[in-house]
């Protein structure tokens, strides 16, 4: 049966474990190549191994300009050319507590990953996708880049600041078509929730509709939608998953 | 395995356009389908090269399970009937695709008639809310949740030139939408919208057939061109799937970028 990322060369930011991770399996299911990329090098390694032939994996600090280029250039050496972005990699940091409380390092921080690391990587991505002909660029942003909320101010402000950083390149490449989307979760069961314990995840589902909180695939399959031939006519938008919370 | 396997599924508004391709899609993807219109052919307004065939049989002659099932979204009781056939025919109900929809004409509101607005709100927006309670109805008997795409339109979330009926019933069946997800989440019923902007259908052939109309949706449209009925597929085959469920409550533009501006 045909894949629905045949022939498609993906970089996936974070792909060690979590979100990423469950990305990087689907996609190579669907018949893509792709390039894995973290800062948990082992993780990342092990999981590239498993996975087999269709996948590699490379150091990624995806707040470094040098390394986004490294990793762009090798990914085109490795699979022949680039067509998907998935920028996934991000933080949030239990010090980010509130505006007089987060430190201006912390806050730096977390921009610097969540958002100035999309920059970057849609900043070095676009040039091949445009060798290659078109593109798809997905945008992990958040609900927490739609609504506001009691504390996390540099978590909201990177998330947000990529749901517009989304649209605005969504409608300067459409006419080379290289899509840009972005994809709302609410809370996943990943290692970005550890810092706030299991109770947190426990009254989060209760926030939710559907009364829990989503499994990575959930998060991947919306991301495979999008990058896959069957949204072509799909850019600037965005893909909340998020069992209804924002709905309400 | 398609991606619909064994699903049961109802689309009204189904002999032409979104609904047309849409049926035909989830038919290939293995669901059972129960196309619904008030007439069983795609008549002479479409952009369907086959438009004389009914869509039942174009998926019956593909190798699928389908059969056609005369309603009007407007009436509760045609509704009602049109579930309880489904549940005949093939035993459950698994999604429901409220697309049924109808566009008068344009002109602002100082020149609309009263008849014109009542009969967009009957189609657009009770049409859904007729589909939507009789679908939950049956999801809430078999117990095992259901999925339900309402067809919008970006005229329910922006303002759009003329036609203020078109856009207020839209706008109304998105939240709608929102509203339904919110109360039937605990009982695993996603109710979720595709907004389509200018789409080449039998309902836009008049302004698609207009080259001054035609050129200047290409020009504000980002990735610069109408769209097809195709481009509601993929969409349309995400929401009525089991890799949706954790997704309620979302309005997806399938839009060529037009509301990122």
């Amino acid at each position: 049966m045909p894949g629905r990322l045949d022939g498609e060369v993906a970089i996936i930011t974070g792909a060690a474990r979590g979100q990423g991770e469950a990305e990087a399996r689907m996609f190579t299911r669907e018949g893509a190549k792709v390039m894995l990329t973290d800062i948990l090098d082992e993780q990342g390694e092990a999981v590239a191994q498993e996975i087999g032939n269709a996948a590699r994996y490379i150091h990624l600090d995806v707040s470094q300009e040098d390394q986004w280029q490294k990793a762009i250039g090798e990914t085109v050496e490795t699979f022949g050319k680039l067509t998907i972005l998935i920028n996934n990699a991000g933080i949030g940091l239990k010090e980010d507590f509130g505006v007089e409380q987060t430190p201006l390092d912390v806050w730096n921080k977390v921009l610097a990953v969540n958002l100035t690391g999309a920059f970057l990587g849609m900043k070095y991505a676009i040039p091949a996708m445009r060798e290659a002909g078109h593109g798809s660029i997905v945008n992990i942003s958040s609900i927490a880049g739609i609504v506001g909320g009691g504390g996390l101010p540099a978590y909201h402000a990177s998330k947000g600041g990529l749901r517009l950083l989304t649209k605005t390149a969504a409608i300067q490449y459409a006419k080379e078509k290289i899509r840009v989307n972005s994809i709302h979760p609410g809370g996943v069961d990943t290692a970005i929730l550890d810092p706030f314990g299991e109770k947190w995840k426990q009254r989060a589902a209760k926030w939710h509709p559907v009364g829990r909180i989503a499994e990575s695939d959930e998060i991947a399959y919306g991301v495979l939608y999008l990058a896959s031939k069957e949204s072509t006519f799909v850019t600037g938008t965005e893909l909340i998953i998020d069992g209804g919370v924002t709905a309400q | 395995m398609g991606r619909l396997a064994g699903k049961v599924a109802i689309i009204t508004g189904a002999s032409s356009g979104i609904g047309r391709a849409t049926a035909i899609a989830f038919g290939h993807e293995g669901a059972r389908m129960v196309c619904s219109d008030i007439r069983a052919d795609a008549g002479p307004e479409g952009y369907e090269d086959d438009g004389q065939k009914a869509t039942a049989e174009v998926i019956l002659a593909n190798g699928g399970q389908a059969c056609f099932v005369q309603a009007d979204v407007t009436q509760g009781k045609a509704v009602e009937s049109l579930v309880l056939q489904a549940v005949e025919r093939f035993g459950r109900l698994d999604i429901m695709v409220n697309n049924a929809g109808v566009f008068t004409r344009l002109a602002p509101i100082h020149e609309k008639t009263e008849e014109e607005y009542d009969f967009t709100m009957a189609v657009n927006t009770k049409g859904v809310w007729n589909g939507c309670q009789r679908a939950i109805r049956q999801f809430l008997k078999q117990g095992d949740g259901g999925k339900i795409v309402n067809i919008v339109s970006i005229a329910g979330v922006i303002g759009l030139p003329e036609e203020p009926a078109y856009c207020a019933s839209k706008a109304a069946a998105a939240n709608l939408t929102r509203k339904l997800a919110v109360d039937y989440g605990p009982h695993g019923i996603n109710v979720n919208a595709i907004c389509p902007n200018f789409l080449a259908t039998a309902m836009t052939r008049r302004f698609h057939g207009d080259q001054d109309i035609k050129s200047t949706v290409e020009e504000i449209t980002p990735l610069q061109r109408w769209g097809t009925t195709q481009d509601l597929v993929g969409p349309a085959i995400f929401l009525a799937s089991a890799e949706s469920d954790y997704v309620t409550g979302s309005l997806l533009m399938v839009d060529g970028g037009f509301t990122a501006k």
